[in-house]
């Protein structure tokens, strides 16, 4: 026994499919039992590799070179069969529900235990309190499949909890939750910690981690970059290794904070608003007055399956050269909102127009010429053999094919050096650059945006938030979908917020934050920048934000520290 | 409803009695009584709605049948085939309608079948339905760029654009399947049951009963 509850020793691994390449390099680290741990880094850098490590999927699930070691209580988990570590150390993968594969969350809840042969009435018990410890009692006769992206992952933790692991390992838990889940998973997570489990969070968005987090990680092109307690770690510039720095630090650092708040609460407790205004600079996204008459609009749409009201009465209109946020919790109906703006919904009751036309009786096929659609998952539309036939197809099948659009569509979207790739081996940010290329191709006049933010690391998404800018100066209107509000404020002049299948609210990022009956209806999460905006700016019409230029520059360079 | 709380291997041993015994009656009056009890069990389980749209989906296949019947046989005989292939599908229907996957999957174990093959049964009828959902999807997304994926002979030439992503899908949900499956101890020997299955006088009787009536017509 060396005293550390999972140890690393220079562990190095690659993938049996890629031959020069390690996923993983010289990893050398130790976690201590009660420890929360935030594995941070860049799409790409290892972080999933690593979990899988941690939990024994590498090497017993996943084939590969291995070089060092990973113990777990002193013992090598290649020493033992992977069904013999499950009440040790549980795992949350990325996709929940890929993860769930039983017909009711009760029978979810009870698959570890049936693997440990208790008899029902433990199993019983046991699901009861966990379902209880997780607030899914009502859930338990449901079918996993159907629950909300939230509720998935709250079952998936629970199937861990359910066996009474030690050590829980979560691989980007918060990747596909609305505001509420998210406070509900850090909630659940920080008692779990409190109680002495071992936490650990493998997560690119460390906003949503590090204020409780105990230790920081920070994953670069598979090595360890930066090691030891939040506020140490956060001294260094973590912006050369693709992560976002969080903007209580920037803000902290720029004003000489000792030490830094991670947190805008810690923050605007420590600063007044004069202070605050010298180092940040909140930038104006200028709302479009109404042009003309509108180029998408709804009148009066409903939608219901079964017993089930997906829309009720919306009213909306979209002018030319706006771009529009629809923001809402999971399940809210924004999705089924944007799919009747190309007629893959029909309105069951009342009009949607686009550009004019009446989608009850314009064929999906020409309405997909004036509303370019980007869905949430790429993966949907993905099959050609490159890049170049994958940015063409629609163009080609609609007959408007242009080869000098496609060159410049292209040059836009930085995807000159990967036409000749096959699409499947891209990553998550090349292939959402992909799709929004496909869509502009054909040069809609409005381009819907479902989601686009999911998956994405830092540097993805500020590419993104860099085209969606372009697209709007040159007049396209946007219509962009998210529970992501940071993003939301980035690209949209105006926010649409739905709950319950209705619109509950409309107006300027500014005016929606402020509105807290609002907020608390349609479960948004306040992302930091919005509630620095609104404590400096509350009454403007404000967006975006920045930080001065000329801050104290950062710490130091790059390198490791182990704290 | 009695005819619903029994052990799906009760329901199993009826629905196989039931099959063959309409696979080998030849009257047409015995394909007709032996449709009777099924159409009460639809009527009783509230199953109506969907027992006509799977009706929808078989009158193709029967109608086909039926015409090949007639056209090389004689209208006797295509009536009995056309009424046996709606006899056989419907058993079909109440079985899967009121048996769950993992119940009878779970009273297999029970009887010793083997865990793996039981959750094979179980897990790939679980994913049926994600699966359907993924394509829906799919054609949505196709649909949404111009590809025309609407029912319809056009749609061939581009069923690579669902097929490509479903087939890419399916790996990666397998992939993710195995290595869940595999971190919550299903290669563990001497695994238990949430649900334990019983099997009650009424299962013996009801198994009894569909065996006398199955005899009668078969015999009669």
């Amino acid at each position: 026994m060396t005293g550390s509850q999972i140890e690393v020793r220079r562990f190095c691994y690659r993938y049996s499919h890629s031959a020069a390449q390690w996923a993983l390099r010289d990893i050398d680290v130790k976690i201590n039992a009660g420890e929360y741990v935030l594995l941070c880094g860049a799409s790409g850098s290892g972080k999933s590799t690593l979990v899988r490590a941690l939990t024994g999927l590498i090497p017993h699930v996943y084939d590969g070179v291995i070089e060092g070691s990973i113990a777990i209580d002193g013992v090598d988990t290649r020493a033992r069969p992977l069904a013999d570590w499950f009440t040790r150390i549980g795992v949350v993968f990325q996709s929940p529900q890929w993860q769930l594969f039983n017909s009711t969350v009760a029978r979810e809840l009870a698959f570890g235990l049936e693997s440990l042969g208790y008899q029902p009435a433990v199993m019983w018990r046991r699901i009861g309190e966990v379902a209880a410890q997780l607030g899914i009692e009502h859930l338990l006769e449901r079918n996993p499949q159907q629950l909300s992206a939230g509720e998935q992952l709250l079952v998936a933790l629970g199937t861990v909890l359910a066996v009474g692991v030690q050590i829980i390992v979560l691989d980007e838990p918060f990747a596909n939750l609305d505001g509420m889940h998210v406070v509900r998973v850090q909630t659940i997570l920080r008692t779990l910690h409190q109680q002495g489990v071992t936490v650990i969070v493998a997560e690119h968005r460390t906003g949503l981690v590090v204020a409780d987090a105990t230790r920081m990680i920070v994953l670069h092109r598979g090595q360890i970059a930066l090691d030891g307690p939040p506020l140490q770690v956060l001294a260094h510039d973590i912006r050369p290794f693709h992560l976002e720095p969080l903007l209580p630090v920037q803000i902290g650092r720029a004003l000489g904070l000792d030490p830094l708040p991670l947190t805008v609460e810690e923050l605007l407790a420590r600063v007044d608003q004069q202070r605050l205004a010298e180092v940040y600079v909140p930038s104006v996204i200028p709302s479009r007055s109404p042009n003309g008459s509108p180029l998408l609009s709804a009148h009066r749409l409903s939608c219901a399956i079964g017993q089930r009201q997906l829309l009720a009465d919306v009213e909306l209109h979209v002018y030319a050269g706006e771009s529009v946020a629809i923001v809402g919790a999971n399940g809210a109906g924004k999705t089924t909102l944007i799919k009747h703006f190309n007629g893959l919904y029909r309105p069951q009751r009342g009009i949607v127009r686009v550009v004019g036309r009446d989608t009850r009786t314009t064929p999906v096929s020409v309405l997909a010429r004036y509303a370019g659609m980007v869905f949430q998952s790429p993966d949907d539309q993905l099959f050609t053999t490159c890049v170049r036939d994958e940015v063409a197809i629609g163009a080609r099948t609609m007959r408007m094919f242009d080869p000098e659009r496609l060159a410049e569509v292209l040059r836009t979207f930085q995807l000159e050096q990967l036409a000749h790739r096959s699409p499947f081996t891209l990553s998550t940010g090349e292939k959402r650059r992909l799709t929004l290329a496909a869509a502009i191709m054909i040069d809609p006049p409005i381009l819907v945006l479902d989601e686009p933010t999911t998956g994405l690391d830092w540097p993805a998404r500020q590419a993104l938030a860099k085209y969606m800018g372009e697209q709007i100066a040159v007049g396209r209107t946007i219509v962009v979908v998210t529970h992501d509000l940071d993003f939301a404020s980035t690209v949209a002049s105006r926010w649409l917020v739905m709950s319950g299948g209705r619109l509950v609210a409309e107006g300027s990022s500014v005016d929606i934050m402020r509105c807290q009956s609002v907020i608390a209806a349609a479960n948004l999460m306040v992302s930091d920048r919005c509630r620095l905006t609104q404590a400096l700016r509350g009454n403007d019409s404000v967006s975006a934000t920045s930080v001065r230029q000329g801050e104290e520059p950062y710490a130091s360079t790059p390198s490791r520290s182990t704290g | 409803m009695p005819a619903l709380h029994l052990d799906p291997r009760a329901k199993t041993v009826i629905a196989l009695i039931w099959t063959f015994a309409m696979t080998v009656v030849e009257s047409v009056v015995a394909l007709i009584i032996g449709l009777a009890p099924i159409l009460v069990i639809v009527y009783w389980s509230g199953q109506q709605p969907a027992f006509l749209r799977w009706l929808r989906l078989v009158t193709v296949m029967i109608a086909g049948w039926v015409i090949i019947a007639l056209l090389t046989l004689d209208w006797q005989i295509a009536v009995q085939i056309g009424l046996r292939i709606l006899v056989l599908a419907s058993i079909f229907f109440v079985f899967l309608r009121t048996t769950s996957p993992e119940d009878l999957g779970g009273a297999w174990q029970q009887m010793g079948v083997p865990f793996p093959i039981v959750f094979l049964l179980t897990a790939s009828l679980q994913y049926v339905g994600v699966m359907e959902h993924r394509i829906r999807q799919i054609i949505d997304a196709q649909r949404a760029r111009g590809i025309p994926l609407e029912p319809g002979w056009r749609a061939l030439r581009f069923y690579p654009a669902l097929l490509v992503p479903l087939l890419v899908q399916s790996l990666t949900a397998a992939e993710h399947l195995a290595a869940a499956m595999e971190v919550r101890g299903f290669g563990r020997s001497g695994r238990s049951q949430l649900v334990a299955y019983r099997w009650r006088y009424r299962d013996t009787v009801a198994v009894g009963v569909t065996l006398l009536a199955a005899s009668v017509l078969v015999f009669e």
